[in-house]
């Protein structure tokens, strides 16, 4: 598609285009002392957000799936590579109006539920403000608006729940509050780094749960980051598979998760606990001795199966 | 009883026998504050036998840590063992003290925490950190002490060269192992292992465990393995203890919990690992939360949030509120605390 | 603007059964901020807080307790007087009461104090907490200007300033005070600003669209309070010992009634070779009372916000699981995930 075309195809459609998205961070070589590095660097990421689905960002700690996040949120500057969305490269320089403008379409859900609020503030603080900054509502209808948006997520009864602090809710509370907050600037994308990751097992569901229900009826198209791919089977429409900074695998969910073609992709999918699977399974080979496959710079993206991509060698 | 246990997949795991190496029996744990008592552990009876992996599950706060830690008598101010008796080959642990239960730590039963960069002296060499260990607990002096701390790095898969590397020159999964090593250096009988693969990644995970096994086979000690990663639990422990709000709910050997559960938490739990091949489904977790410990709910602790509590039941919903469900046989080997099983009283 | 498109919540997480209305005995305790019990429920602190709440109100009251004015002169006879009913502090050399330049003295060195610990701490905060925040040029400039301040030594630069300016008045000396020490407390708030910058509640903000002086004020200073508030009573004592010091060695502010002047005097008059102790000791005490009731309130402001320095109640240890274990800790089971 060319540069123009995607740019029409980017006004306000809510789709988010990423193109050979690149970020690396000046590595402080004397720590690398694994084969796996550290440096959380980006390398080449191209994939498209659309609304009304879940596309989950799948990979190991290092992997850059959280990099790839804040580049999207514009909290970094990539190295190199695009992002069109509502007709605009979100990777050039903004002016203080066009970053806001961004910001109100574009939201961002964190890990840890106990960080991402401000200990010191109330919940209704923490909903209000991105209401008030980008004037979604009348200043009068901004409690009310409030209350809404806590009932939305579920959180009952509102005016209680607004009173609190960080402190007196639960976990899966406080993550509910934190989609709130994203929800309220009416965001076309949201992405979401590992959400569930630090919640307890029996809340998660919920919370997965949530997000399906936005996806459905607010067309909103979420960016799921993730280490737990069980949980990206249940929510994503496609998943992308991460991997030292780049993408190994991209394609509809059940295709690569139940027939993966790259031998990451099947390493990581036969590490999984499953009792169902139990020690049917091969045990891992050490990992020296263990084929990571095609990876690194030599390689490139090719469609194997209908929209199902893998990294092979190039030729 | 001796047997050969099978996991969930029904292959067959491992020999246990019929010792019981580590009785609980009655625990009570509470947290004594100034103005208020917590109940951390409610009147827990759990055994394990030599060579058997334990599982323990639960989520946050129920009390599955503070189990491990009494265990190991670790236990801090304010949290304290009010009653009960833990039961080392017959031994009341609960009555040692000062010389007695520093020997009877690491060498009888260790720990593995979850987080290394806890347990390690992070300016401190590893092999020095071994040997500073090994020396407290036995007369040798230094260089036979890391040659045997190098012996014990390749036992878990590290180059013996390691020793000389500071923590944080390794990478999570090393750390781990070393942290694992350390535990076996005295080869105890116990291994008590809390979250330890937590914090890593997946397949780190399972090398890590595919090692530990391969080493318990070997070295024949037991392990305690908490977590409140039941899935794993399901694939890697002969029984699985399932707990809430400071009880046990459920026990039972792994293939039965992951096939035959009885109780709604455990049905809950496993109803919130969404399956990785076969169909899917919407799941719905459980509603609510935990129980705050100060104040559980009257009767049966999980009533607020279970299915099967229903005022339209009169005789049963009066028991679950009121009385709290014992742990009851329900098959051979599988016991279960809920009033749905077993005959009242 | 469209209304929100209701969305059934089929996932709910009802707050619970907590009851609307707290037990009577919990509503009250309400009612004094957590800080504040914090500080009074620490022993140091709680003497700090007496001592200094004493030396405002004497400050406050000081023309009810004294029964001279600090300037009325009691004539050659009334000089030199050892401490008697009359004159529980005596009487200096060129015959004013004591006790009368010791409380109202208190006036002048409490109001200089916390002026320049106002105009310290203002400076510090808002300048190392920007730093820590913008990061880039700004942060650079700051940290230059921090530097330069640093650099100074304060003493003599105070002494040269005060030797040179013509006024000596109480606004110039808070002034100078305020200039010369936020610079110390600038890198400190800035070290702590820089800790939590990454914090995800900031990162929240700043996607939500914050701009960066509501994030500053709004988000990081709130969490800053303890810090904060430390750095204004370090200041505060350190006002009133260098302004001491200063009208001690002749260059404050002369005219003004205050605990250093009158020391000054003294020392010029060698009062104490001719033994007359009194004209020193009521003052010095003064200050000296004054200075450690803000240290006592300092160690307990630490306390309160690091928790880990409490002495009573829960003390947190690194216990290790062997005798002579120095290499392996056990984790505090309260430290938790």
């Amino acid at each position: 598609m060319s540069a123009a075309a995607m740019l029409e195809q980017s006004e306000h459609t809510g789709v988010m285009d990423v193109r050979g998205l690149t970020k690396h961070f000046p590595a402080a070589g004397a720590r690398l002392f694994t084969g796996k590095s550290r440096v959380h660097a980006v390398d080449d990421v191209t994939f498209t957000l659309r609304p009304g689905t879940i596309t989950a960002l799948v990979g190991e700690s290092g992997s850059g799936k959280s990099t790839v996040a804040r580049l999207l949120a514009r909290l970094y500057e990539p190295t190199s590579g695009s992002v069109m969305f509502d007709g605009v490269d979100a990777t050039a320089r903004a002016s203080r109006d066009e970053l806001l403008r961004y910001r109100s379409r574009v939201q961002m859900i964190f890990q840890d539920p106990f960080g991402s609020l401000n200990p010191v503030r109330t919940i209704r603080h923490h909903i209000e403000r991105p209401l008030r900054i980008h004037g979604v509502v009348p200043r009068s209808q901004v409690r009310e608006r409030v209350h809404d948006l806590l009932r939305t997520v579920g959180l009952i009864p509102p005016e209680t729940v607004a009173a609190k602090y960080p402190h007196q809710l639960s976990g899966g509370q406080r993550q509910r509050v934190s989609i709130a907050r994203a929800l309220a600037v009416e965001p076309a994308v949201i992405l979401a780094d590992e959400p569930i990751s630090m919640l307890d097992v029996s809340i998660r569901i919920g919370i997965l749960n949530l997000m399906l229900e936005l996806k459905e009826r607010r067309t909103i198209a979420f960016l799921y980051i993730t280490h737990d791919i069980a949980s990206a089977r249940y929510v994503a429409d496609e998943v992308l598979v991460m991997y030292a900074g780049q993408i190994v695998e991209q394609g509809p969910t059940d295709s690569v998760l139940l027939e993966p073609l790259h031998p990451y992709t099947q390493l990581l999918l036969s590490a999984v606990p499953n009792p169902e699977a139990g020690l049917r399974r091969e045990p891992l080979a050490g990992r020296a001795g263990r084929e990571l496959g095609p990876l690194g710079p030599d390689t490139q993206l090719v469609e194997a199966r209908s929209g199902h991509f893998v990294r092979r060698h190039a030729a | 009883m001796t047997g050969v246990v099978e996991n969930a997949a029904g292959t067959s795991r491992s020999r246990v026998s019929g010792t019981a190496l580590v009785e609980l029996q009655q625990l009570v744990v509470d947290y004594v504050m100034q103005d208020r008592v917590v109940r951390a552990i409610d009147h827990v009876d759990l055994t394990i036998h030599t060579g058997e992996i334990v599982g323990l599950a639960g989520e946050s706060g129920c009390g599955k840590s503070t189990t491990g830690n009494a265990i190991l008598q670790i236990l801090r101010p304010p949290a304290q063992v009010t009653s009960g008796r833990v039961l080392f080959r017959g031994e009341d642990l609960t009555k040692l003290r000062g010389e007695e239960l520093r020997k009877f730590r690491w060498r009888n039963v260790s720990m593995v925490f979850q987080s290394a960069m806890n347990a390690l002296n992070p300016v401190m060499r590893v092999g020095d950190q071994f040997a500073d260990m090994m020396q407290a607990h036995e007369k040798i002096d230094k260089k036979q002490a890391l040659s045997q701390a190098g012996e014990l790095l390749q036992m878990v898969g590290i180059d013996a060269g390691r020793l000389r590397a500071y923590p944080h020159e390794l990478s999570g999964g090393m750390r781990q192992r070393v942290i694992i090593a350390m535990a076996l250096a005295l080869r105890p009988e116990l291994v008590i292992m809390d979250e330890p693969t937590t914090a890593l990644d997946v397949v780190v995970q399972r090398e890590i465990l595919q090692q530990v096994e391969a080493l318990k086979n070997d070295l024949g000690f037991a392990v305690l393995f908490i977590t409140h990663d039941l899935s794993l639990l399901l694939e890697f422990a002969d029984r699985v203890a399932i707990m809430y709000a400071g009880e046990i709910v459920e026990s039972a050997p792994a293939a039965s919990i992951f096939a035959n559960h009885r109780h709604p938490y455990t049905n809950g739990l496993i109803k919130s690992f969404p399956p990785l091949t076969g169909q899917m489904e919407r799941l719905t977790g459980i509603p609510g939360s935990p129980p705050d410990l100060a104040a559980p709910p009257p009767g049966c602790r999980f009533h607020p949030r279970c299915v099967h509590c229903r005022p339209d039941e009169p005789e049963l919903y009066r028991r679950q509120t009121t009385k709290k469900p014992e742990l009851k046989q329900v098959a051979p080997d599988h016991l279960v605390a809920c009033h749905l099983f077993g005959e009242p009283a | 603007m469209a209304s929100v498109p209701q969305v059934e919540a089929t996932t709910t997480d009802a707050v619970g059964a907590a009851p609307l209305a707290l037990p009577s005995s919990r509503r009250k305790r309400k009612i004094v901020p957590e800080w504040l019990r914090l500080l009074l429920a620490n022993p140091k602190s709680r003497l700090g807080i007496t001592l200094l709440l004493g030396m405002i109100l004497v400050a406050i009251f000081a023309p009810v307790l004294a029964k001279w004015e600090p300037q009325e002169s009691l004539g050659l006879l009334g000089a030199r007087q050892a401490p008697s009913w009359d004159h529980p502090f005596g009487t200096t050399d060129q015959g004013y009461d004591i006790f009368a330049q010791v409380v109202f003295g208190a006036r002048s060195s409490l109001f200089l104090g916390a002026a320049a610990a106002a105009l310290a701490t203002v400076l510090a905060t808002t300048l190392g907490v920007l730093a820590a925040y913008a990061g880039g040029f700004i942060d650079e400039v700051i940290n230059f200007l921090t530097n330069v301040f640093l650099v100074i030594p304060t003493i003599p630069l105070l002494v040269v300033l005060s030797a040179y300016l013509k006024s000596r008045g109480t606004f110039t000396m808070v002034l100078i005070l305020g200039l010369t020490l936020w610079a110390f407390e600038a890198r400190i708030l800035r070290g702590q600003a820089l800790t939590l910058r990454n914090r995800d509640f900031v990162l929240a903000a700043k996607v939500a669209g914050e701009g960066t002086w509501r994030i500053v004020f709004g988000e990081l200073v709130p969490n800053m309070i303890s810090r904060i508030a430390a750095a204004f009573v370090l200041v505060f004592y350190v006002s009133i010992l260098t302004a001491a010091g200063l009208e001690f060695l002749g260059l404050g502010n002369m005219d003004a009634t205050s605990w250093g002047v009158t020391m000054y005097w003294a020392q010029v008059n060698s009062t104490f070779l001719q033994g007359e102790w009194w004209p020193f000791f009521f003052p010095g005490m003064a200050l000296a009372i004054t200075v450690l009731a803000l240290v006592f309130i300092l160690a307990g402001v630490d306390e309160v916000s690091n928790p880990r320095l409490r002495s009573t109640g829960r003390r947190r240890r690194m216990r290790s699981m062997f005798v002579g274990g120095r290499s392996v800790f056990v984790p505090d089971p309260e430290d938790g995930r």
